[in-house]
């Protein structure tokens, strides 16, 4: 399919809605930051330059060509996904180091689970958007999502100190 | 319903946090529309087709030399004068075509250049033809 035209002010305005989650989302799939901004730059010029279109979904597609892109260069330069050393979460209230403590929770999550956690809470999908950007099942969706929280309550109770 | 409490808790919790603020999308500038381009490059060869056009050399005597000059027979010997000197080759044509116009036109440029031998005080006097 020719992919459709798209105005350089729609694409500026899709970039401020997501483009901060989508960096954030680079790094839950193993970039660090300056590259995760790099992926999701690339992204967009390729939006500007119309070659690639976004459809239906906005979101959900520019998640996914994220996705890819970083599951593309992690291939390229042959590394393995690791915990990024600087924040690519911030809190208004909380410290730096529990901004640190959530990203290391989540980093010591499988890897599709991790996506999971990410795509609900900070990129506020659906389990069916979720569904279409990692391309399983929906129901596999919810499950991960529920193995995950458990852990994360669990991983989390020291340092936020409640639950 | 106690499950559902505690996700929705650590969900919470978690929202507390936000993405990293991404740095603003860089968008490499263009020079102008494709089109403007366009316009300006026909209008560059435009204005050069006219320079060309207007600057070309014209067939005139002067580029074509005594030969082609059609007031040149009518002229020759004793009017013949110019004001740039005579090219080889045309000379070499005159030379081959009309030889007494050749000699008209080398005693013409002898005279311009050689002092009159047939001057009544002149010491040369002796050599000019008779």
């Amino acid at each position: 399919m020719t992919p459709k035209a798209i105005h350089a002010t729609e694409v500026k305005s899709l970039y401020e809605k997501h483009g901060s989650a989508l960096a954030a989302y680079g790094c839950c799939c193993g970039l660090d930051f300056a590259s995760a901004q790099d992926v999701v730059q690339q992204v967009f010029l390729k939006l500007l330059e119309g070659r690639a279109s976004p459809l239906d979904s906005p979101a959900a597609y520019l998640h996914r060509a994220v996705r890819n892109a970083a599951f593309n260069l992690r291939r390229h330069s042959r590394r393995e996904a690791e915990m990024p050393e600087d924040t690519w979460l911030v809190g208004g209230d909380a410290s730096r180091e529990e901004a640190l403590a959530v990203q290391a929770a989540l980093h010591d999550l499988p890897e599709e689970q991790r996506e999971t956690v990410f795509l609900k809470v900070w990129a506020g999908m659906t389990l069916q958007e979720i569904a279409s950007v990692l391309e399983v099942p929906m129901n596999t969706v919810a499950s991960r999502y529920r193995y995950a929280l458990e852990q994360l309550r669990e991983r989390l109770q020291p340092v936020a100190g409640r639950w | 319903m106690q499950q559902e409490k505690h996700d929705e808790e650590i969900e919470r919790y978690l929202s507390k946090f936000q993405p990293r603020a991404i740095r603003p999308l860089d968008i490499p500038r263009r020079n102008g529309n494709p089109q403007l381009r366009w316009l300006a490059a026909v209008a560059v060869l435009a204005f050069a087709g006219y320079v060309a056009l207007s600057h070309r050399p014209r067939e005139t005597s002067q580029s074509t030399g005594v030969l082609a000059s059609p007031a040149m027979g009518e002229v020759l010997p004793g009017d013949f004068r110019r004001s740039k000197p005579i090219s080889t080759s045309a000379l070499t044509e005159l030379a081959l075509d009309d030889v007494k116009a050749f000699d008209a036109v080398l005693n013409d440029e002898s005279r311009s250049m050689f002092p009159n031998m047939r001057q009544e005080q002149s010491a040369l006097r002796v050599l000019a033809k008779p």
